[in-house]
């Protein structure tokens, strides 16, 4: 026989001894119950409405659940103060929108003549007089259907130049 | 007309197996969420799925973790299984997908739990043959080369043990393996060649 193909079936021979290699007596009996105890809770909650499925995410995770809150909580802290720092950084015609419109709900706070009315909206002021409301409602905005702004009658006259 | 006047009306070749029928129902059933038809695949596949695990990781511990983690994925996929493949080929390719992403990770951490030999190893003639006139003092041998195997087992790449796994040890035909492996007989046959040549490099105190 060529030395090659003897070492082959001897190799062969010895691979046999792999096939011997058993797990330990009964591990296939058992091997099915347990497959079966991980496979169940896996189907039941397949079962559950989408928003239970949700949850059960976080349920044995609290450690995930604190950081999402976390993240949510510093997303809405970050979102609060660009628009704090938009606001200080915005050109001086919107501080003058804001103080007109101000103006408008609290008719105690004197407007100055001419000082701090934006051009956009002079000709809405030219459009109202004293004793009409500047602004009476939101058109076209779903959001706040229904709420109208609160407009009070104000003493005064906008003059302009 | 029933199912069985039906199927007597078909050319034998369009039938499959009573086996495969039976296989299939059982697919369809688990795939309805039947746990007890599942259970049916799982003790059906248990013993070959598990081998091949062990064999591949060469610790028992690793292969009853992946093993359970086969059946499991198994069970979440079932209703992609389209039966393009036989029910069979679909979960060795989990299982061998699952293992050889186990062993990438394990890389650097090879430790070996070997399982028993049955006694019918222990006594094959041929076994005993190739190791009496090496020592006298068979059993201590017997363990010593069944880790020998192991290590050398573990030094093969990942596609060449699994050749020798799936074709020398579990006996698959060469055409099965392609499909398993998703490649084509002639490299399998290839990888085959190439992973025994190493082993008998590694093996040649045995093999003289």
């Amino acid at each position: 026989m060529n030395p090659e193909q003897d070492q082959f079936e001897k190799l062969q021979k010895l691979l046999t001894l792999k096939r011997g290699e058993q797990p330990p007596p009964g591990y296939f009996d058992d091997l099915p119950n347990r497959i079966l105890l991980r496979v169940f809770p896996i189907q039941r909650r397949e079962l559950l409405p989408w928003w239970q499925r949700l949850m059960g995410v976080f349920d044995p995770r609290p450690v995930v659940l604190g950081a999402f809150g976390t993240a949510v909580c510093g997303l809405m802290m970050i979102g609060f103060s660009l628009n704090e720092w938009r606001l200080s950084q915005a050109p001086a015609e919107w501080a003058s929108d804001s103080y007109l419109l101000y103006n408008c709900v609290n008719p105690t706070v004197p407007l100055q003549a001419g000082i701090g009315i934006s051009p956009r909206l002079r000709g809405i002021a030219i459009a109202n007089s004293s004793t009409t409301p500047l602004v009476t409602e939101y058109p076209n905005n779903p959001w706040l259907e229904g709420q109208a702004f609160r407009a009070q009658r104000v003493s005064f006259v906008i003059p302009f130049h | 007309m029933t199912l069985d006047a039906v199927t007597s009306e078909l050319p034998d070749t369009l039938i499959p197996p009573a086996g495969e029928v039976q296989e299939l129902d059982l697919v369809q059933k688990a795939k309805e969420g039947d746990l007890l038809a599942f259970d049916q695949l799982v003790r059906r596949y248990q013993e070959r799925v598990y081998s091949t695990i062990y064999h591949m990781t060469s610790n028992h511990e690793d292969a009853n973790d992946l093993v359970q983690e086969t059946f499991i994925k198994a069970f979440q996929a079932i209703r992609s299984f389209k039966g393009d493949s036989s029910f069979f080929t679909w979960i060795y390719r989990i299982a061998v997908n699952k293992t050889i992403n186990f062993l990438k990770k394990r890389k650097n951490r090879n430790h070996l739990s070997l399982n028993d030999l049955d006694a019918s190893t222990e006594n094959d003639p041929d076994l005993v043959a190739l190791i009496s006139h090496k020592t006298p003092r068979r059993e201590v041998n017997l363990a010593e080369l069944q880790e020998r195997l192991n290590t050398a087992m573990q030094k093969l790449s990942e596609v060449h043990r699994l050749v020798v796994t799936l074709h020398d040890i579990q006996g698959l035909p060469h055409e099965e393996i392609g499909r398993i492996m998703d490649c084509n007989v002639g490299t399998v046959r290839s990888r085959l060649f190439y992973a025994r040549q190493q082993l008998q490099a590694y093996l040649t105190d045995y093999l003289k």
